[in-house]
């Protein structure tokens, strides 16, 4: 028999705040977490908004420039071999082991795995790569490697948490965290771990976020108030994000034995491909629709029973109009109605982050009893005919959510998440 | 004094860039090296930046004050990339380069100052 995975703990360093109350009271209220930047000094780039980080300074290669909260109490020799997202990264870990009530100690049996999805950090290895060619390829920092590459999360994690069950990271761009959170859920199913750990972090840095400019992806909307507008019909692109968020899963009846808070159950995932294109959706958005309806097959759901959608769409043209299409072939066309909502109004696009990070928010949808809203949406595209999209947070109580993530290469994953009985503490 | 052919090409960070996430009195030590020659704060500075790699105070650290006696990977519980993030600062902080075919002998404080001292010092006259 399949064994139940409970969330039982969540840490945000995210755009819409830094701990779980801001963050829901942000995701109730509509507030985005937008800000005007300056990508390297220059008034001259068409970039000029990005989901940002509060109370953190972390854009430099050096450690010893970061800055962030008194509350973090963090070793250097941590640090020294991070880039910017791991402190981000380290920061939510250490919030979601308290909300979860579990001390380091507890992950380091073999029962607890790790899954981390990033990009790496482009900047730490441009950094890295710079002195090595300086150089002419003599002078290179031992870190060079395993601070920049994606991977560093789950390297410097596993290792400074001494976790020792099943570790790895994900490496499909904007559904990497989804597919993270899934094989989590799969791990626990088929008992081989009791608690597996899911971060997913990344960094808004010049380096990170340009290149995304020279595909022509990127918004360039100069008001944080509307630069980020999934599903509208005059979207022109997403808005770069950063941040970390880290959820904790446990298996029903460990969580349980030990008193575990509980947000909600993961309850199914499904992924599937649109074999199309590396960098756009499939136009039908066929690989999402069946990314979700294996989901609902995975959960033992119907359509009609999926009370709230947390959807990827990013604020990209073709990417929203794929996934409009997607939800009506699996949920209008069964005559279901769920409300719609993409938070990447609020947050903007925080790429390998993004799947954790909503599903984290569905978590809060769940326990708190709310279904987010399309902020800044006005007019929805004509794609999203027949699809219920909420401008307003709901406040009305969700039993069982959805969640998608798609990423290069027609990645696409569905979460199911369902609220459970036992109340939080 | 420092032996401008061992200097190494390219780009390097400033000793003081180097030193900053160190004590004042470190960086002092590392002033008086440089302006003075003094080569027993040359000594002082690299104790110090050993020691910055020595992840937790309890891990496999033999008791007592560190010092030339102490080896890098017994007594400090140092690994190899630390040993290796030592060495590279060291680098930077002294403009010199140390070949990997020198590393092998470099196993405890004592070995790594008296190599630096001979690395630093101007060649005698003949």
């Amino acid at each position: 028999m399949s064994r139940q995975a409970l969330i039982t703990g969540i840490g945000f360093i995210t755009p819409i705040g830094n701990d779980r109350d801001a963050v829901t009271r942000n995701l109730r209220e509509g507030r985005h977490g937008l800000a005007r930047v300056e990508f390297l000094g220059n008034p001259a780039l068409p970039v000029k908004v990005a989901g940002t980080v509060k109370d953190f300074t972390a854009d430099s290669p050096d450690w010893f420039d970061w800055r962030y909260p008194a509350r973090y109490d963090l070793p250097k020799s941590v640090l020294r071999a991070f880039s910017p997202h791991g402190l981000f990264a380290l920061c939510a870990m250490e919030q979601a082991l308290a909300d979860a009530n579990l001390s380091a100690d507890a992950l380091k049996d073999g029962g607890t795995g790790l899954y981390c999805a990033s990009a790496g950090s482009s900047m730490m290895l441009h950094h890295h790569l710079r002195g090595l060619m300086m150089s002419r390829g003599k002078r290179c920092s031992p870190h060079g490697v395993n601070s920049s590459i994606a991977g560093t999360l789950n390297f410097n994690l596993a290792a400074h948490y001494g976790i020792r069950g099943a570790v790895g990271g994900f490496a499909a761009a904007c559904a990497s965290s989804s597919h993270a959170l899934g094989c989590a859920l799969d791990d626990i199913r088929l008992g081989r771990q009791q608690r597996m750990i899911v971060a997913g972090a990344e960094e808004a840095t010049a380096e990170s976020v340009l290149p995304f400019a020279a595909m022509h992806a990127l918004s360039t909307d100069s008001d944080p108030d509307t630069a980020s507008r999934p599903f509208d019909a005059t979207r022109k692109g997403f808005v770069c994000a950063g941040g970390a968020v880290v959820l904790i899963l446990e298996e029903a009846e460990f969580a349980r034995r030990r008193g575990a808070p509980v947000y909600a159950e993961l309850a199914g995932w499904g992924q599937a491909a649109d074999g199309h294109s590396v960098t756009a959706s499939h136009p039908e958005g066929l690989g999402l629709a069946m990314a979700v309806e294996r989901s609902l097959a995975d959960a033992g759901v119907q359509p009609a029973e999926i009370d709230y959608i947390n959807a990827h769409a990013t604020s990209t043209v073709a990417g929203d109009r794929s996934e409009a299409l997607a939800l009506r072939k699996v949920f209008t066309d069964a005559g279901a109605r769920p409300r719609i909502s993409s938070t990447k109004g609020l947050t903007g696009h925080s790429l390998s982050m993004a799947g954790v990070m909503e599903a984290a928010f569905c978590g809060l949808a769940l326990k708190d009893g709310f279904m987010p809203g399309n902020a800044h949406l006005q007019t929805p595209d004509e794609a999203c005919a027949g699809l219920d999209l909420p401008r307003a947070t709901l406040d009305l109580p969700p039993r069982v959510v959805l969640s998608t993530s798609s990423g290069f290469g027609g990645s696409n994953v569905s979460l199911i998440l369902r609220k459970i009985q036992e109340a939080r503490h | 004094m420092i032996d401008p052919a061992s200097r190494p090409s390219g780009s390097t960070p400033t000793a003081a860039g180097a030193l900053r996430a160190f004590p004042a009195e470190i960086q002092d030590a590392y002033q008086r090296y440089a302006t003075q020659g003094d080569l027993n704060a040359a000594d002082t500075v690299v104790l110090a930046i050993v020691m910055d790699q020595i992840k937790h105070p309890s891990v496999k650290r033999t008791p007592g004050p560190a010092g030339d006696h102490s080896s890098l990977i017994g007594d400090l519980g140092l690994d190899s990339v630390s040993i290796l993030d030592a060495v590279f600062t060291i680098e930077g902080v002294f403009c010199v380069q140390i070949p990997d075919t020198d590393l092998p002998g470099l196993a405890t404080i004592g070995d790594l100052r008296t190599y630096l001292r001979r690395r630093l010092s101007p060649p005698s006259a003949t």
